[in-house]
């Protein structure tokens, strides 16, 4: 989920050194000397070193941890890299023998950390202190600084919304960092800071390294548009259908802060809360048990097609669905699951949490419209990886709120091993607390006025997505590069049918640009049509692609074609387009899909029928991209 | 593909398969995505731990 980014990321692993120099140091340099840029490798090795190595005496900000790291490694970088980075050189020869000696000094840091540092170390109560991390926001005190005021303080992050022109002298500042941090036991063992503002209050952000936090922010922004375009519908303002957005401060493209939203727990946390809080131990007991069950009795299946790659696992797709009775398996498994798990978590825990059967009423109905919200929201974005740790629950409200943006518009479905088939999670837990009402009451109204609110201003949200064009995810251009040829020239070919559809559009009489551009459209479009429409796996469509919209010099076509297609998705989500037919298009480019059609060459790719409905009714609701789109583009 | 079609768009006769591709009014879109999304034949293709059960 890396964005693109031409600045040095050796600054930003704080609280992993080891992993701090393997990922960003290390790597920089091998590629950068594959690629025979070997004083840019040496000039990233000195960088480094400056930084965080042997930093001028005055300007070490550094924690004990880091320092620590830097006495006892540092020499020995400095023996495989020499000084500077003088001993780095170009060649297979030199490489393999820099791999090698710099893997083996990873490894043995890395013992050396767990063996200090771990549960059980010598130095492992040293984890939870800030000054094992910086000495700087140890030290820090908004009182004590020499020049107290704007520049010299620290700023509470998360300040630039980007909806208005920031006033910085109204800016909550820090006062100081409160000593001990927590340490959370996920994976990338996050770190918990609490910081001391100026407005008096307490905030409390969550540190976390490893990962590109530039599109969970993004994320954010596109939903807070939503929100203002919500707030200002009247049924969606009258409901309370907006997302809880959180502030999100991407530092460097593997480490950023989140703001820690107080007085939430996951969904799953909540749910296992839930049985128990229960009084009967025996029960207690048994209810773990068959959600273990459960979740074995799923897994035992489910492991079948997902432990042996993307191949097995169109295999057995292509094999249980062979006949209909046979496409029902797959419920069957997993409705033999549900059976085993304990009902209505959700609804027992917000019980608990309920001061009376209005209390609960009103938390489960605040439950279901900001679910609708949340659900429509992240439809639109194709937010994926919808785990119930990525859903927070806030017991005092009962409204549910989304974490984790890091699968969006559509990766989890055209990306994962296991392509995700949902589009949304509205799962039993989910949908069984709203009962006895069912989801058409609660959650069917709230999601069509969100839908409808959000359609309505669906320009607005498509030209804030315009910055995914622009600068596309890193993660796409790995993605294309595993694409099949026809694959990619289906994306530039659609392209090329877009762009034509919009221009139709938009040179139609009354279109904004008819007049002034007719002739030149009358010109342009029949070279265009001649190529989209020569069916042939199409080096002419994409040539014509190149040739109608010169991309910039830097960008390769398919990737530019590939991010207006993730927009396109959105587009299409924003006009009524059906659901199961979108997540069908975003599997065309799954290498699944590539290996499918491999084998069946003569398939032609699918063409989406004509529309039913009637003509003038589609033109209206749909943009022309969807609207009998093949048909236009074969006149 | 034909077998993610089978799954995707579910059985003879279910509204993703019936309704068109677009121009759905706001009731069929959100009735579409939540058949889609509440289909047990579709969630049990789900990986193991997004918990499809739960």
């Amino acid at each position: 989920m890396a964005l693109h980014s031409t600045t040095p990321t050796w600054r930003s692993t704080p609280t992993h050194p080891t992993r701090g120099w393997a990922q960003d140091v290390r790597d920089e340099i091998v590629k950068l000397l594959k690629e025979g840029r070997g004083n840019e490798a040496r000039a990233c090795y000195a960088a480094y070193r400056a930084a965080a190595l042997y930093p001028k005496a005055g300007t070490d900000g550094r924690g004990k941890l880091l320092q620590g790291w830097a006495n006892t490694w540092g020499p020995k970088l400095d023996e495989v890299c020499g000084t500077e980075g003088v001993k780095l050189k170009q060649g297979a020869a030199y490489l393999s023998a820099f791999s090698k000696a710099s893997g083996k000094l990873v490894q043995d840091a890395r013992d050396e950390h767990d063996r200090r540092w771990r549960r059980g170390g010598r130095e492992h109560n040293e984890m939870r202190k800030l000054s094992s991390y910086s000495s700087y926001l140890h030290k820090y005190d908004n009182r004590l600084l020499p020049n107290p005021g704007p520049l010299s303080a620290l700023e509470l992050p998360g300040q630039y919304t980007g909806h208005a022109a920031p006033q910085p002298e109204c800016h909550v500042m820090l006062e100081c960092v409160a000593d001990p941090l927590v340490v959370l036991e996920s994976m990338r063992l996050p770190k918990r800071l609490t910081f001391h503002c100026s407005d008096q209050t307490e905030r409390r952000f969550l540190v976390k390294g490893g990962e590109d936090l530039r599109l969970d922010q993004r994320v954010q922004q596109l939903m807070a548009a939503m929100n203002a375009t919500l707030d200002a519908s009247a049924p969606c303002a009258a409901r309370g259908l907006r997302m809880r957005t959180y502030a999100v401060a991407p530092l460097s493209t593997s480490v950023g802060l989140l703001e820690w939203m107080d007085g939430t727990e996951t969904l799953k946390g909540f749910m296992q809360g839930a049985v128990e809080r229960g009084s009967d131990v025996r029960q207690v007991k048994d209810e773990l048990n068959q959600i273990g069950k459960a979740n074995s009795k799923y897994m035992e299946y489910a492991n079948k097609f997902a432990d042996r790659g993307v191949k097995a696992f169109s295999q057995s797709m292509i094999a249980e669905t062979a006949t209909p009775a046979k496409r029902e398996l797959a419920g069957r498994r997993l409705e033999a699951a549900q059976a085993l798990a304990p009902k209505n978590l959700l609804g027992r825990g917000i019980l608990a949490h309920a001061t009376g059967a209005e209390g609960f009423l009103s938390m489960r109905s605040a439950f279901a419209s900001s679910l609708a919200a949340l659900t429509i929201a992240q439809y639109l974005l194709g937010i994926g990886d919808r785990h119930l740790d990525n859903f927070m629950i806030e017991p005092a409200t009962g409204r549910a709120i989304a974490i984790d943006f890091g699968m969006a518009f559509g990766h989890a479905t055209y990306m994962l091993p296991v392509p995700e088939l949902m589009a949304v999670r509205l799962t039993a837990q989910m949908t069984s607390f709203l009962q006895p009402l069912d989801t058409a009451v609660l959650l069917k109204a709230a999601m069509q006025h969100t839908l409808g609110a959000l359609r309505a201003r669906r320009d607005d949200l498509l030209r804030l997505m315009e910055v995914f064009v622009a600068e596309p995810l890193l993660d796409w251009e790995a993605h294309i590069a595993k694409l099949t040829e026809q694959q990619k020239a289906t994306i530039e070919q659609e392209e090329v049918e877009q762009r034509l559809l919009l221009d139709e559009e938009r040179l139609r009489p009354g279109g904004d640009g008819y007049e002034t551009a007719k002739s030149s459209f009358e010109a342009g479009v029949g070279d265009q049509l001649a190529s989209a429409s020569g069916l042939s796996p199409s080096a002419s469509a994409s040539a014509s692609a190149r040739a109608s919209a010169p991309p910039p010099p830097q960008q390769p076509s398919s990737l530019r074609s590939f991010a207006q297609k993730r927009m396109r998705g959105v587009r299409e989500k924003l006009s009524g387009g059906n659901s199961a037919r979108v997540t069908l298009d975003e599997l065309r480019l799954h290498t699944v899909y590539a290996d499918v059609s491999r084998r069946h060459p003569l398939t032609p790719p699918p063409t989406p029928p004509v529309s039913t409905a009637p003509r003038s009714t589609v033109r209206c609701l749909a943009p022309p991209a969807l609207a009998g789109r093949r048909t236009d583009a074969r006149l | 593909m034909l077998a993610f079609e089978k799954v995707v768009l579910g059985p003879e006769g279910s509204l993703r398969r019936t309704l068109p591709h677009a121009g759905l009014s706001l009731e069929q879109q959100v009735d579409c995505l939540v058949e889609q999304a509440t289909d047990p034949c579709v969630l049990g293709w789900s990986f193991a731990g997004w918990k499809p059960w739960y």
